[in-house]
């Protein structure tokens, strides 16, 4: 497994396709990594600046959406002299087979960073098929 | 990335710079762009806040030397262990290392630091030397 990807900061989506969002903030699309482990798929975004009360994550129609919103930042009575970023909402959507166990999708907020577990349906889950030799 | 290069006709250019600067650069050298930094400032303080999401605070190195404050860090790679399979990985992993200067000579001790939600907020106490300081004129 080669991971040599180069620390970038977040990217600002410029299209936003048939449907835009109704809030008008800048939006980003968060580097996401992909692994399967065991018997799950996690998806890792990061989304700095995001409250864990601020994530929203919504299953339809096959259709994973991440949502999260970064508070804004402010300081009062302070005077902003170098901007190297924007506070605004971070939004992916993954599309989920149908071995995926929906009840059982977990999510967890650390350091700005979101984590997904989605566990694999018990029907796809590759089944050892004993072979027992007859003499 | 279309419409930057209709604009600006030096794009490709700059690019091919950029890319053949890479190439001296040591590989998976330190980013000098990351992270992305926020300053703001009064007369007594200034705040640096940056984006680093998912950093182990003791992978993070901050140090000020009179006006010019340093940010360096490594994000490492998570040991997921060998039976795992990439289907996507984005996410950066490496050193990175910035410096920018502030608006006034900071006071080294009374710096502090607080790592919240993946943002760091760097707060910057003045150094009571450089403060501006009123002059009184007596009258003669």
């Amino acid at each position: 497994m080669e991971l040599d990807k180069k620390l970038a900061n977040k990217e600002e989506k410029k299209s936003s396709g048939p449907a835009e969002l109704t809030y008008d903030k800048p939006q980003f699309i968060p580097a996401t990594d992909i692994y399967e482990k065991g018997d799950s798929i996690y998806i890792v975004c990061d989304m700095p600046g995001v409250d864990e009360k601020n994530i929203d994550i919504s299953l339809e129609n096959d259709v994973l959406t991440l949502t999260g919103h970064q508070d804004s930042e402010t300081h009062e009575g302070y005077e902003m002299l170098h901007r190297g970023y924007v506070s605004g909402i971070y939004q992916r959507s993954f599309t989920v087979t149908d071995g995926i166990d929906r009840e059982k999708i977990k999510a967890k907020m650390t350091n700005g960073v979101l984590k997904i577990e989605l566990p694999k349906a018990e029907k796809v889950k590759p089944k050892k098929i004993q072979i027992t030799v007859e003499k | 990335m279309l419409a930057r290069y209709a604009l600006n006709p030096f794009y490709e250019l700059t690019r091919l710079q950029r890319e053949m600067n890479n190439l001296f650069d040591d590989y998976g050298s330190e980013s000098e762009t990351y992270p992305a930094l926020n300053l703001w400032s009064d007369n007594q303080q200034a705040i640096v806040t940056a984006e680093i999401p998912g950093i182990d605070t003791k992978d993070l190195n901050i140090t000020v030397n009179n006006s010019l404050l340093t940010l360096e860090g490594e994000k490492k790679e998570e040991d997921l262990g060998k039976d795992a399979v990439y289907h996507r990985s984005e996410r950066g992993t490496g050193k990175f290392s910035r410096t920018i200067r502030l608006p006034f000579e900071a006071d080294e001790g009374k710096i502090s630091a607080a790592y919240t939600n993946g943002v760091l907020k760097i707060t910057i106490p003045r150094a009571e030397a450089s403060k501006p300081r009123k002059i009184e004129i007596t009258k003669g």
